[in-house]
């Protein structure tokens, strides 16, 4: 596209680009500056500048191939978000690829009924988690049922082993998920497919840095959307120690500077912990207590429960998402950050927040998170 | 004046970035409130830079996996 500029002082619009969906998009552009005599100028050379370094050699970084770049940032207040629509789970009976590096277990792969990033564009993340169940019983003769503990569905094939999954093995694991990749109906080489399907490939992760073999094991899988609030316009962070309970939010933490208790919910006046961050040998243990997943029925010995598991040098952020599900029901979600092997493309880790645990109960009313410490 | 918009290329995106870290302030036409992110942000390279030596390109990378246009090799059976 060809724009004449306009004499100074008026302001030429080279080109006006209408970005109306709700989803973030990216935009890069090359502009060429040519002459108004270039008709007339005997060397061709001298006829038009290029504003981007052309010069493959000589470019520092492949970013120089373009002269200007735009990100348009996801708006959350009209986007509707919906689960993902996994509509298979297909296990492989072999890794993509072993260079000893990586352990032995094969993925397994999610197909979606859906474009890859079809509803925030850019700001669209998927995970994918190892589900957490709990364990109902008796703590004590006289007292109603209760949580007793939380369990990673996951264990090897009752007919090779007689043993569940050791409980801190479970806690510490979680699935790193590669993707998405898109599934087209059209030619191999055809410039550009419509990817009318993804696909993610799910992997087992030890979070305690102790490799598992995991083959012939059965384990549930759920998958989640959410936003990257790093590229959604933001709005008012409101007040911390009053947050809506019927919006969503993302707080991020240092796992070093962290409170004990970083989420706090408020039932009748009372406010009570719901998440809990502790400190366990070598390890970082996240509990929740029981009221709050189980309608209100605190344990009669135990009040909390351990939910996730991952070794101190696992992580150094640590993030939790809140979200209302359905009237009255609200899910928390617990992700790290992990320090070594970030967007690792051979070992098919990305830099996305890995998802650790997930949990869902009713009544917070209100939540409150504790103010950071005024930074010195 | 070449366009390009970013479109799902199939393939995964390993390297995310934030895009406010890697925010443009000279090419905003009016001077933007620091640390808010603009519906429409231009942006440009910051490498990173271990003892003055440029070591890493983020933006790039990010560029390179979300623009990904280059065919699928299949192996011929």
């Amino acid at each position: 596209m060809t724009q004449r500029l306009l004499p100074l002082p008026a302001i030429t619009v080279l080109e006006q680009h209408f970005w109306e969906a709700p989803s973030a998009s990216y935009f890069r552009h090359r502009f060429t500056l040519r002459s108004r005599y270039s008709g007339a100028l005997k060397d061709i050379a001298s006829r038009e500048v290029k504003a981007w370094v052309t010069d493959r050699a000589v470019r520092k970084s492949p970013a120089e191939a373009w002269t200007l770049r735009v990100a348009m940032l996801a708006d959350l207040s009209r986007m509707l978000l919906t689960r993902p629509q996994q509509r298979a789970l297909v296990p492989l009976t072999s890794t993509p690829h072993d260079d000893g590096h990586l352990s032995g277990t094969p993925p397994v792969l999610a197909i979606l009924q859906e474009p890859p990033f079809s509803r925030g564009g850019l700001a669209d993340r998927i995970a994918a988690e190892i589900k957490t169940g709990f364990g109902y019983g008796f703590a004590k003769d006289d007292t109603p049922v209760e949580i007793l503990d939380s369990r990673k569905e996951i264990g090897p094939d009752p007919r090779l082993s007689y043993h569940a999954t050791d409980e801190k093995t479970a806690l510490g694991l979680a699935l790193n998920a590669e993707g998405p990749m898109g599934l087209t109906f059209d030619a191999v080489n055809a410039p550009a497919p419509a990817f009318a399907n993804s696909m993610f490939s799910l992997s087992p992760l030890s979070l305690s840095g102790v490799n598992q073999n995991l083959e012939e094991h059965f384990l549930g899988i759920s998958m989640r959307r959410y936003i990257d609030p790093n590229w959604t316009i933001e709005s008012s962070a409101g007040d911390p120690s009053r947050l809506d309970a019927e919006r969503c939010w993302w707080i991020d933490l240092d796992i070093a500077s962290a409170p004990a208790n970083p989420l706090s919910y408020v039932a009748d006046t009372i406010e009570k912990s719901l998440i809990m961050l502790e400190a366990d040998g070598d390890a970082l243990v996240i509990k929740t207590s029981k009221a709050a997943v189980d309608g209100g029925i605190a344990g009669a010995v135990e009040h909390n429960v351990t939910i996730a598991r991952w070794n101190r040098a696992f992580a150094d952020r640590l993030a939790i998402l809140h979200q209302p599900v359905a009237p009255g029901r609200y899910s928390a979600s617990v992700f790290v950050l992990p320090a070594e092997n970030r967007g690792n493309v051979a070992l098919g880790r990305s830099n996305a927040p890995l998802l650790i645990c997930n949990f869902s109960g009713d009544h917070p009313s209100r939540l409150q998170r504790p103010a950071p410490p005024p930074s010195s | 004046m070449t366009t390009q918009r970013w479109r799902p290329s199939g393939r995964p995106i390993y390297n995310h970035i934030a895009p406010l870290h890697f925010r443009d302030d000279d090419a905003l036409s009016h001077k933007a409130h620091l640390a808010t992110a603009q519906a429409a942000m231009p942006l440009k390279e910051m490498p990173v830079k271990e003892s003055g030596k440029e070591t890493d390109y983020p933006l790039s990378r990010f560029e390179q996996e979300a623009f990904s246009t280059a065919p699928i090799s299949i192996p011929r059976q």
